[in-house]
């Protein structure tokens, strides 16, 4: 029997969201709750809103929300560094909506560029600008944004990333923009 | 003095404003010891801008709110490891208010369709009166190309521009010509486009064109200026716009000339080619001292 083209036999491509605005205008934000140790998105449509483990953003494509362990939400030393909803009484209006899957988001791992060694170049002030605008329309911005990038390049102090792993991380980020629907970067 | 290996319109009118500026930068590439806020402004502003028109050529219409993360993402990575210079009165949150009002102001405007942002070019550069052709390439980046033949300039600024500093602007030169030599056509308007950093901050289009003559100036121009830099020809222009906020105004002050073609600039100092030549400290305070 013949086997099935290989990107069908695959489930819906998961994409670590932070925020998105939909073709139908439909805008999708996440949240983190602390003290379930849970994120989820909160959808703004049709003059309403409600919660939701994912959003179809196509055929094979699911924007998830972050997990609430990622360095986006929590410090390394487990400090929360985003509380969006952490005290509203809400009612979640969609309670049969599929549990959020605690995935390991693509940023998460930990096999990011090694930091410049030596004379190895650094990343370019161009590089640093992009990958901070890229990053931004992701909904991770300013000090988030910096932290994210210190934290996947396991650096102290973002001069010491390399040229060629800022290169990695922006064609990535490029990658998942396009992905996720477009965006001239 | 080795030149440059194209003649791009910021340098040939850095040279033209303060060559001895553009040498430093330039030629010497001396490091910054700081940055003006206002350069640091008007390049975030110019990314966010870039990004809108880039998506408004692909077809989308990007909300305000991600125009306005861009600015502030890439003011907030260029603040990042810089000594940044405010103009007094002036705060880092104040400018980012202020950019995010002007791009809600520019992007609420009409606007053409968008064929093009951030064109760059690299062109032969030829006397339109002689034929002759200068032998390093004109190279430049056109911020934006609306369909009918529409060049738009970006600008920010303090103050308004009025029509009167339009016909000597270089880089409109230098963008109409590209624009024939890439298109094949004369543009039909060029436009400046200025965010003007006003209290009322304002989006303010003037119109303007160019003809033949213009690019015979601009060649005589970029002539004139290789030559200047082959003859080591760097001359502060104290006093000039460019001065209040110029990162090498330290360097400028201490400048006491520029050695002679071979890297000497006399008889008894032996220097390498592109070094610069200091007083004394005492010298030179007192040289400080005397022009205040």
């Amino acid at each position: 029997m013949e086997k099935p083209p290989e990107n069908e036999q695959k489930g819906p491509r998961a994409i670590p969201t932070v925020s998105a605005v939909l073709e139908d205008g439909a805008i999708v934000e996440m949240v983190h709750r602390p003290t379930e140790g849970r994120t989820a998105f909160v959808i703004w449509e049709k003059d309403a809103w409600r919660f939701s483990g994912q959003v179809e953003l196509g055929p094979r494509r699911l924007a998830v929300p972050y997990s609430p362990h990622n360095n986006i939400l929590r410090h390394p030393d487990g400090r929360p560094l985003l509380r969006l909803i952490a005290d509203c009484e809400v009612e979640v209006i969609d309670p049969s909506a599929p549990p959020v899957p605690d995935l390991p988001a693509r940023r998460e791992r930990q096999n990011g560029p090694p930091p410049a060694e030596g004379n190895e170049p650094r990343m370019t002030d161009p590089q640093k600008r992009y990958l901070f605008r890229l990053l931004a329309q992701q909904g991770v911005e300013g000090k988030q944004a910096e932290a994210h990038l210190r934290d996947y390049f396991r650096v102290q102090n973002l001069r010491d990333v390399s040229k060629a792993g800022a290169s990695q991380l922006i064609e990535e980020l490029i990658a998942d923009q396009k992905e996720a629907g477009g965006g001239a970067a | 003095m080795e030149l440059p290996e194209a003649v791009s319109v910021s340098h040939l009118n850095l040279y033209l404003t303060c060559s001895l500026k553009y040498r430093f930068q330039h030629v010497d590439r001396l490091p910054r010891l700081y940055r003006a806020a206002g350069m640091v402004f008007g390049s975030a502003i110019h990314k966010a801008l870039e990004w809108l028109h880039k998506e408004r050529k692909a077809g989308r219409n990007p909300p305000l709110d991600q125009l306005l993360r861009t600015f502030g993402a890439d003011w907030h990575a260029q603040c990042l490891d810089e000594d940044i210079r405010f103009a007094n009165g002036d705060d880092s949150e104040k400018l980012v208010f202020k950019g995010k009002e002007l791009l809600s102001e520019y992007y609420g405007l009409p606007a053409g369709r968008v064929k093009d942002a951030e064109l760059f070019f690299q062109i032969p550069l030829v006397n339109p009166e002689t034929g002759e052709v200068l032998g390093i390439p004109l190279r430049g980046v056109i911020d934006l190309i609306e369909e009918d033949d529409v060049i738009g300039e970006l600008k920010t600024s303090l103050k308004s521009w009025s029509l009167a500093d339009l016909p000597d602007n270089l880089q409109l030169t230098a963008y109409s010509y590209a624009y024939e030599v890439l298109f094949g056509r004369p543009t039909k308007d060029l436009k400046v486009i200025n965010l003007v950093r006003t209290k009322q901050p304002k989006v303010q289009t003037l119109i303007t064109g160019r003809e033949k003559k213009d690019y015979e100036r601009l060649f005589c121009l970029a002539k004139e200026f290789l030559r200047g830099i082959r003859a080591g020809v760097f001359i502060p222009n104290r006093g000039c716009w460019m001065c209040k906020d110029c990162e090498y105004d330290q360097d400028c002050r201490e400048w006491t000339g520029n050695e002679e073609e071979g890297g000497e600039k006399d008889a008894s100092q032996h220097l390498p080619a592109g070094s610069r030549v200091f007083q004394a400290p005492a010298a030179h305070e007192s040289a400080r001292g005397a022009r205040r």
